[in-house]
């Protein structure tokens, strides 16, 4: 399946390589040099680049290209999720999956490459097998060595979790620890949990029970044709947040080409614009439903040039602790098989995804 | 060596070449030993050498006879330093490999392991390290296990490139395979058959089908991978391989199965028919495989569906041809085969006539368990789901994925990329079943473009005359996009939306032709082609279009719409009649200086003039091909040729000229704009293929629906399958391993239960019936007939150890035709019976691991009386104990597991590899605990328990109950032990309300009562579940069992061997435990064995009977050891049986408390002695 795996990083260097049958010669990625100059943006390379020999399966993540060379048929989903499964594990190895966190711990990445493939077909891809075959560097260590010793301890552990409406769910995909026929049959979740982080369930909410999405924009972006002003202005509120606050709101936003520069006004926060990638950004903070953020001014346009006919969209980041927009609730949580007595708690946080305003 | 050096006046580092160069000659010699002769002396020789004595030996032999090796030397250092040019880069290069290879010979751990880490990173850099093979290679044999790993990651990357040395390692390796440690013996198997070195071949197909019968599951899945590395390091041992991969299909582990299924898939893919008895049995365990394993098996079981399965809408698509619901297929055969087309409908029809389609249940068990995985969060395996659904399922079941694959689109965007690249293919089939998901397929403006103009590709795909105008205006917003290329590709979708839909169409072109006054040239360039394409339609109504289009010639550069435009005046002169002269002249002055196909097209627009308006255009038309002829591009001198002749008379030009106006001016069909996805689903879907929409290599192409239904009885399963053993057991040490094999096969044979639904005849027959119907040779016949008889002694056996306790003991074969019948029951009502069913089902598993266990029990005894004396008796009753212990605690899978998987331990297994070996495999097992696990609640025909009587026949007028602890976890209170209560009603008339009342008990204790029943009719039986917490000890629990009209006083007091559930731990733990338990906490009691328990089998079932406890694994033959902990307090209770000459044995009870511990050796001894 999976031949070799280079990692490149933005500048174009291969930092690592390795194989997992015979050696395929670097020179492959020469193909992915080439596609990456026909692409405009980083993120346009292709993801599956057919070479006479090769295919070149690829993944981009923290700026990292993870180049898997495929000599036959394989599902490209298959090689794409095994990819980003090894991110996910050097992130949760490292902390931090970059260029230098990897090549400071090469030799553990190596010997996790080597465990997680064999003849390049996956072998041990759960992170609680991985801790137990290669150590995670120091700090970690010793953490991971006392959880795991429970587990053994007690294999019977598992914990049902009951969720209040379970219709509102239109849409689950589950860990595979999640015992999927108690979830058909009585909407429990049952499960024993692996150790450390994970993502129990992912929910999609059908589009049948509104969400009420809780920031709302009011923007005014106007370009006067003739002039080379254009006028600036976009207010944030919060909308049904039960009370709750609105924080670590940022907008961000490509403005249209021809504007040269903008001089703004924010009523609160601060706000940059890059005049060369015309990116605005406004790190706003927290909304106070009293005293609404506003973003004021005007942006210089090339003069002379004609209006641009692109409006900007805004993308706009925010969370809300202590609260699910969508209105799922935990109703309990049972554990069994532990003889001590849990600590139990949720904690509910609404974080925006991909969230664009179009104007 | 110092000698040497100066007499040669080597610099230091050419020494330590020599060295290098003395251990390869060495290493070759000793190379040929170890693989001819696996067994010979001089393995045994190299393998008792530590390093650093073959260090030793290897620089005295340096000194004595190294004279040939040094002289090489000499003459290879002396070449490198002229090829290193200067002095310099020669120093530095060698001089740090020297301090590697220094450490690595050094004697400290800590300095090889620095010196591997160094040369691992070297490797990971892409840095050469191949010079440093020998001093690698002879650490593999390294005592420290972080040294060991490093040295065969280096080992495997480099022994292609140094073949001779690599064979040094096999040796050590070779030894590995035979280590106790099931993760040594594997990791010894990856290595092994990771080094590619063709001469090794044999040695790994030896390992490799040793790994496939082991014991451990895990090794077993290493072996499957190993298949494919020997695959592909020589072809030619295809046909053993497939044999091993047969033997491994037939292998009953969720950890196995994806393993083996991708060797197949490397290996043998046309070799469907291994499939067939495994299909079954492979759909059953897939929900519990490994995620990537999953993949792989439902891409495989696709191509298999395809090849055994009719076409699910066989019946639709006839119908829609015969109601001529398919319009486009008529069209399109009609005039050229129409025959043909006859024959094929009739004999579709007849088809039809005679035989509804009615899908074979293997196809609906494939779509049954495939379908939960739509809801794995790793987006392969919904893919894979989805392709197969796609690809097998009625059109109306086809619907499910939709939401599935749309939920991929939240993940990376490349798994968007390639999910919307399946979705684009599957929206031109089956258009209906994305229409709801419109909206995720809407663009973001900071989607990457690939993926923006993918997600357009199914947007234009989904329009329809409902949603268009939907649509429409989210394209508007697209437009004014930044990104060119997508608008560019957002046009083209407007353009295929228009010729799609007619209502439209107007629309649209009013819209495109707005865009022509757009600033971006890009943007105008691309509607004009569109435009073009559309005015092809019908360019009566749009002259005016035309005419604007004319004018764009004067400002737009892009070729390819000066091109389309030229080429639309010309087609449609006859609309823009005082126009089209005049663009041909600006034309012709610009000539030269256009692109290629603009000039293609100023030809055409001449030629095209020439014939309809001759009087206005002839000279120009002359100029351009007189231009023209003299172009550098022979094309257009071609064309230019080409065109004189055709339009221009000529006595020479014949009788084409006259056709020239039809010719030029024929009408002309208008473009059919397509979807590039069009038709890409004859490659399987989520496939690489495609993906590139090309075939790319090993891609197993997905066969049509057969005519007619292969034979679907073959993929019916015969109740034993004798495996066959490859190697014929010689060691003792072999012959316990594979015994304590056995149980975890039949365990997990459970898994497949429900799989034999089908079949229920065959299965319900009697394992001898099934043993003559088997094909295989006769003596293996014999053992199953044999397996049988022995099946029927035991339970004889049972039968008569049990003659005092009263209760219902199925005979096995009664509860397995039972269990069949109960299975066809179960389908259509399959939810209200789940729980029920599932308890079922695993009463059928273990009937079947029964008879498998006494199958190679027996086997076991047909061997040479000497070795059942030594071996047979001890290791026999030690699995028939397991078995015993899966029947009572079957609830507690995951015990059993560990139970299970635990290897006959050897006292040389250091405590730190056990407890990995057992947390690992626990870890990787526990993903195929099934899920009754879950439901310690329900009820199991329990015929092993002892039941007690709660209220007679007689004083409960009529109404009589029994109870037994069913050793199950009490669900709503670990604390409590489960009680089952057995009532019968054997009066004449109903009793109601059966219900509990006025429950007395002692401080502390708690009772959680059963639900009431409502309603036990006359001669009916009802059973119910309770829970008490005695606290930990033997007092009473009394209370009222209360009927609609009668109270009776009741009580419960539990045999203290119930007050425990069964702990696992290994020896060591063990020991460890018991050393904490000594003095007050320890009871000893000698006893004398009861004759009939003098075997270590027997005295297992007792004391399990006796107590709830678990057997602990045990290195010696002598000693029986359990372990469990109160179900309260959860304090250790240790049990040991130490057995000595005639019956003679000590008991003895570790336990905190004391009461217990006193009580229980009473019990003990009690079911020991009589």
């Amino acid at each position: 399946m999976i031949h070799s795996l280079f990692l490149i990083n933005a500048s174009g260097d291969i930092f690592l390589e390795k194989h997992w049958k015979s050696v395929v010669s670097r020179s492959v990625c020469d193909y992915f040099f080439e596609a990456q100059e026909r692409a405009s943006e980083p993120e346009n390379v292709p993801p599956v680049i057919p070479t006479p020999h090769h295919y070149l399966i690829s993944v981009l993540r923290h700026r990292i290209y993870f180049v898997a060379v495929i000599q036959s048929e394989v599902p490209p989903l298959f090689v794409i999720e095994f990819l980003h499964r090894v991110v996910d594990t050097f992130q949760d190895y490292f902390g931090v999956c970059t260029e230098a966190a990897i090549k400071d711990n090469v030799v553990v990445v190596y010997e996790l490459l080597e465990e997680m493939l064999d003849n390049g077909f996956p072998l041990a891809t759960e992170s609680n097998i991985l801790k137990e075959l290669i150590k995670p560097p120091t700090i970690l260590r010793t953490m991971v060595n006392t959880i795991t010793g429970l587990l053994m301890l007690l294999p019977l552990r598992h914990s049902p979790l009951r969720t209040r409406n379970p219709r509102l769910l239109d849409d689950v995909s589950f860990h595979p620890c999640v015992r999927f026929k108690r979830w058909e049959a009585e909407r429990i979740l049952s499960f024993i949990p692996p150790d450390g982080n994970f993502r129990l369930l992912s929910y999609h909410v059908s589009s049948q029970n509104l969400v009420a999405i809780p920031v709302y924009v009011k923007h005014n972006i106007t370009f006067r044709e003739g002039s080379s002003q254009g006028r600036f202005d976009l207010t944030l509120g919060p909308k049904q947040t039960m009370g709750k606050v609105v924080e670590s709101v940022l907008v961000s936003s490509q403005l249209p080409r021809g504007v040269l520069n903008a001089n703004l006004n924010p009523s609160q926060g601060t706000y940059t614009f890059d005049p060369v990638t015309k990116l605005l950004s406004w790190d706003v903070g927290k909304i106070n439903p009293q005293k609404l953020p506003s973003l004021k001014g005007t942006m210089s346009l090339q003069a002379g040039a004609s209006k641009p006919d692109e409006n900007p969209t805004f993308n706009i980041q925010f969370k809300i602790q202590q609260m699910a927009i969508s209105g799922l609730k935990v109703n309990r949580l049972d554990m069994y098989g532990e003889k001590y007595k849990p600590f139990k708690g949720i904690k509910y946080m609404t974080k925006a995804g991909k969230f664009q305003v179009r104007t | 060596m110092t000698t040497m050096q100066r007499l040669l006046q080597l610099p230091v580092n050419a020494v330590n070449m020599v060295k290098t160069v003395q251990s390869q000659v060495q290493g070759q010699e000793e190379a040929k030993s170890p693989v001819l002769t696996p067994d010979g002396a001089q393995q045994t020789w190299y393998n008792a050498l530590q390093p650093d004595e073959l260090r030793h030996l290897r620089s005295s032999s340096g000194t004595g006879g190294g004279g040939g090796g040094s002289g090489d030397q000499e003459e290879r250092a002396t070449l490198e330093e002229g090829g290193g040019g200067g002095g310099g880069s020669f120093q530095t290069q060698p001089l740090r490999h020297d301090d590697l290879k220094e450490m690595l010979d050094s004697n400290k751990d800590s300095l090889k392991l620095e010196a591997m880490k160094r040369i691992v990173a070297m490797i990971a850099r892409g840095k050469n390290a191949s010079d440093l093979f020998p001093a690698v290679v002879k650490n593999v044999a390294c005592k420290n296990i972080e040294v060991k790993k490093l040295v065969y990651v280096y080992l495997v990357r480099y022994a292609e490139e140094q073949q001779d040395l690599a064979l040094l390692s096999i040796s050590t390796f070779q030894r590995g395979l035979k280590d106790p440690n099931q993760l040594i013996r594997a990791s010894a198997l990856r290595v092994l058959s990771s080094i590619r070195v063709t001469i090794i071949v044999p040695i790994m197909m030896l390992a490799i089908k040793e790994a496939a019968s082991d014991m451990s599951p895990y090794v077993r899945k290493t072996a499957a991978h190993a298949i494919p590395k020997l695959y592909s390091l020589d072809p030619e041992q295809k046909d053993q391989l497939i044999e091993v991969i047969e033997k491994l299909l037939a292998d009953k582990t969720t950890l196995v199965a994806g393993s083996v299924v991708m060797a197949f898939e490397e290996v043998c893919p046309e070799r469907i028919d291994l499939i067939h008895k495994n299909y079954r049995k492979l759909c059953n365990l897939l929900i519990d495989v490994e995620e990537w394993g999953q993949v792989v098996i439902i891409n495989m079981l696709t191509r298999y569906a395809r090849t055994q399965f009719l076409n699910p809408n066989i019946n639709e698509s006839l119908l829609e041809e015969g109601g001529g619901g398919d319009k486009k297929f008529y069209a399109s055969d009609e005039d050229e085969d129409e025959d043909e087309e006859k024959d094929k409908k009739a004999e579709a029809v007849t088809m039809a006539k005679r035989k509804p389609y009615v899908m074979d249940p293997d196809h609906r068990l494939l779509l049954r368990n495939t379908k939960p995985l739509l809801q794995s969060r790793n987006a392969a395996v919904v893919m894979a789901v989805a392709q197969l659904y796609f690809h097998l399922a009625p059109k109306a079941e086809v619907g499910v994925i939709a939401k599935a694959l749309v939920r991929l689109l939240r993940s990376h965007s490349e798994v968007q990329y390639v999910v919307l690249q399946n979705v684009a293919t599957m929206t031109i089939k089956r258009r209906g079943m994305f229409e709801p998901y419109l909206k995720s397929f809407y663009i973001r403006s900071t989607d990457p473009t690939q993926i923006k103009i993918l997600k357009l590709e199914v947007l234009t795909n989904l329009a329809n005359e409902t949603n268009i105008s939907t649509i429409l205006r989210e394209f508007q917003t697209y437009i004014k996009s930044m990104d060119k290329d997508f608008v560019a590709a957002t046009i083209q979708a407007i353009g295929r939306c228009a010729t799609n839909i007619g209502e439209v169409r107007d629309t649209c072109l009013n819209g495109l032709v707005q865009l022509l006054s757009n600033r971006d040239e890009l943007v105008v360039a691309e509607s004009v082609v569109v435009i073009k394409k559309l005015l092809q339609m019908q360019p009566e109504k749009h002259s005016d279009i035309i005419k604007h289009m004319a004018k764009l010639t004067d400002n737009i550069q892009v070729p390819m719409a000066r091109a389309s435009i030229l080429w639309l005046i010309g087609e449609y002169c006859e609309h823009v009649p005082k126009i089209a002269p005049d663009v041909l002249r600006k034309m012709a002055k610009s000539f030269t200086n256009e692109e290629d196909i603009v000039k293609l097209q100023i030809i055409n627009l001449a030629a095209k003039l020439y014939l309809t308006n001759s009087k206005q255009t002839k000279l120009l038309t002359q100029y351009v091909l007189n231009l023209a002829k003299y172009d550098q591009n022979y094309d257009i001198r071609d064309r230019a040729r080409f065109i004189r002749q055709l339009i221009v008379p000529t006595e020479k030009s014949g009788a084409l000229s006259k056709y020239a106006k039809k010719l030029f001016l024929a009408l002309k069909p208008a473009p059919v704009l397509e979807s590039p996805f069009k038709d890409r689903d004859h490659f399987q879907l989520g496939s690489l293929s495609h993906l590139l929409n090309a075939k790319a290599g090993g891609y197993q192409e997905l066969p049509d629906w057969p005519e007619a239904a292969p034979d679907p009885s073959v993929r019916n399963v015969e109740v034993k399958e004798s495996v066959p053993e490859w190697t014929k057991c010689s060691s003792r040490e072999k012959r316990k391993e594979k015994k304590v094999e056995k149980p975890f096969y039949s365990d997990s044979e459970g898994e497949s239960g429900a799989t034999e639904s089908a079949d229920s005849e065959s299965d319900s027959a009697s394992g001898s019936e099934s043993g003559s119907e088997d094909s295989r040779s006769g003596s293996e016949s014999d053992e199953s007939k044999e397996a049988s008889e022995s099946e029927e002694e035991e339970e004889e056996d049972l039968k008569t150890k049990k003659n005092k306790e009263k209760p219902l003991k199925k005979p096995v074969q009664e509860s397995e035709s039972e269990q069949s019948s109960e299975e066809e029951v179960r389908k259509p009502e399959r939810k209200s019976k789940q729980s029920k069913s599932d308890s079922e089902s695993e009463s059928e598993s273990e009937s079947e691991s029964e008879s498998s266990e006494s199958e190679s029990e027996d086997s076991e005894d047909s061997e040479p009386e000497l070795k059942k004396k030594k071996k047979g008796a001890p290791s026999k009753p030690a699995f028939k104990a397991t078995k015993k212990d899966n029947k009572k605690e079957k609830k507690e899978m995951s015990l059993l597991d560990l139970d299970d998987f635990e290897p006959a331990p050897s006292p040389q297994v250091t405590p730190v590899n056990s407890f990995l070996s057992n947390s690992l495999v626990t870890d990787l097992e526990g993903l195929s605990l099934s899920d009754s696990a879950l439901m310690p609640a329900t009820i199991a025909p329990s015929s092993a328990l002892k039941s007690y009587e709660l209220l007679h026949r007689i004083t409960g007028e009529g109404l009589s109950v029994e109870y037994c602890f069913s050793r199950q976890p009490f669900i709503t209170d670990a604390n409590m032990v489960a009680v089952q209560v057995h009532f019968t009603n054997n009066s004449t008339s109903d009793t109601k309300s059966l219900h509990m009342e006025d429950v007395k008990l002692q401080s502390g204790m708690r009772v959680k009562e059963f639900p009431e029943i409502e309603l036990l009719p006359a001669g009916e039986t009802a059973t119910a579940v309770m829970g008490i917490d005695f606290c930990d000890s033997t007092q009473t629990a009394n209370f009222q069992l209360c009927t609609h009209t009668r109270k009776f006083f009741v009580s419960i007091q539990p045999p203290v061997g119930e007050l425990m559930r069964p702990f696992f731990m290994t020896e060591n733990e063990f020991k460890k435990e018991q050393g904490q338990l000594m003095g007050m906490n320890e009871i000893t009691e000698k006893l004398i064995l009861d004759v009939k328990c003098r075997n270590e089998h027997a005295i297992v079932q007792k004391v399990t009977t006796a107590a709830n406890l678990s057997r602990v694994p045990c290195g010696s033959d002598k000693e029986c050891r359990f372990a469990g902990r109160t179900v309260t307090s959860s304090s250790l209770v240790l049990v040991t049986v130490a057995t000595k000459d005639q019956g003679a044995a000590q008991l003895t009870v570790n336990c905190e408390k004391m009461v217990i511990g006193t009580m229980l050796v009473k019990d003990i001894l009690l079911a020991l002695t009589q």
